[in-house]
């Protein structure tokens, strides 16, 4: 179930509903969230490889990284030796 | 019926300069002669069978399959891709006795009059070189948030889609475009490389009209070719709309460096 939530998240805050919100205010986004203190303290911090082992969604979270300004290369370099 | 089947990777668009002349050639070349069998064949409705990246579809609903019902069709803005907006007009009419048909022939599809379409479905208009008159018909087909529909009953639906077209709007002249990758990763690791193996044993089938064969993976043997892999599902659906007619073989790439793909387009005439 918490994959499920933290996908939704990622989805709503980058191109769902929570977009503006979220980056508007994120931290007032996140409280209003559903995840959990390990997984909110990954959002705020844009810590990918934690969020991907918690098994989010690949494209979610791949968009969440775009929209934090990782650049393509890092973001598969870096979910690449979260996966070993 | 004009029935036709394509790669939608964004590559194509984005960062053509990155395949082999040849390979980005032989591409160009392939949407040329699909969209001149559209275009000889006077379509007036395109019915893609399509999958969407996270733009309609999410965990908080994602319906196995999703009619598009509305009058205009607006795309995701996508210019990383290099694809313009480009509204769509619908086909509300015909999308609405589909549906109609669908439900009395098993299928309790789900419909929305306020879909966008994203690159899935409008790189491959732009490429086809669809006119802004053509209406689409879209039936996004969930191959992203499992659990995922299966591979006979997306077979069904081709099938079942045809046969309403066929009785619903005898009239009017409909092509059917299925727009999907084959085996593709995105997001997950893997994403430089694609199956090439995987990929030539399921375009047989299809070239073969072995549809049994076609249908015979499961979603792990799916998974494990890529997560994008499960697109095949729309090619799946039209090659069954076609109603067991065997396809040209437009484009072969079995993988195409710097695209990190392989580049395949099918297309079963209108004959």
């Amino acid at each position: 179930m918490t994959a499920i939530v933290l996908t939704q998240f990622l989805i709503d805050v980058t191109r769902g509903h929570r977009r503006q919100a979220f980056a508007a205010d994120r931290e007032a986004v996140i409280a209003e969230s559903r995840l959990d203190e390990h997984l909110r303290t990954a959002i705020r911090d844009q810590d990918i490889a934690t969020l991907w082992r918690a098994g989010a969604h690949p494209m979610a979270l791949l968009y969440f990284a775009r929209l934090s300004g990782w650049a393509a290369d890092d973001y598969y370099r870096c979910i690449g030796a979260a996966s070993t | 019926m004009i029935v036709a089947a394509t790669v939608h990777f964004p590559y194509i668009t984005g960062w053509p300069e990155r395949a082999a002349p040849a390979d980005a050639a032989a591409t160009r070349a392939g949407f040329e002669r699909l969209g001149r069998a559209f275009r000889d064949a006077g379509v007036e409705t395109i019915v893609a069978f399509t999958s969407e990246h996270i733009v309609n579809l999410q965990p908080r609903l994602a319906p196995p399959f999703l009619v598009g019902t509305g009058e205009l069709h607006e795309a995701f803005p996508e210019p990383h891709f290099n694809l313009a907006p480009t509204a769509r007009p619908g086909d509300p009419e015909l999308a609405s006795h589909l549906v109609r048909a669908l439900y009395r022939d098993g299928f309790d599809v789900a419909h929305s009059s306020e879909l966008q379409l994203d690159h899935g479905t409008t790189l491959p208009l732009a490429q086809l070189g669809i006119e802004p008159q053509v209406a689409v018909l879209p039936v996004i087909i969930n191959s992203i948030f499992p659990p995922l529909p299966t591979l006979d009953r997306c077979r069904a639906l081709g099938a079942a889609v045809a046969r309403a077209l066929v009785r619903t709007a005898p009239a009017r002249r409909v092509g059917i475009l299925a727009t999907g990758g084959l085996s593709h990763t995105v997001g997950a690791p893997g994403v430089e490389r694609n199956d090439p193996d995987f990929d030539q044993a399921f375009v047989d089938a299809l070239v073969a009209g072995d549809l049994d064969r076609a249908c015979g993976h499961g979603d792990a043997e799916l998974d494990a070719a890529g997560n994008g892999t499960h697109e095949i599902r729309n090619w799946i659906a039209a090659a069954s709309a076609s109603g067991g007619r065997r396809p040209i073989e437009v484009t072969r790439i079995p993988y195409a460096p710097g695209w990190n793909s392989g580049v395949y387009q099918l297309l079963w005439d209108a004959a």
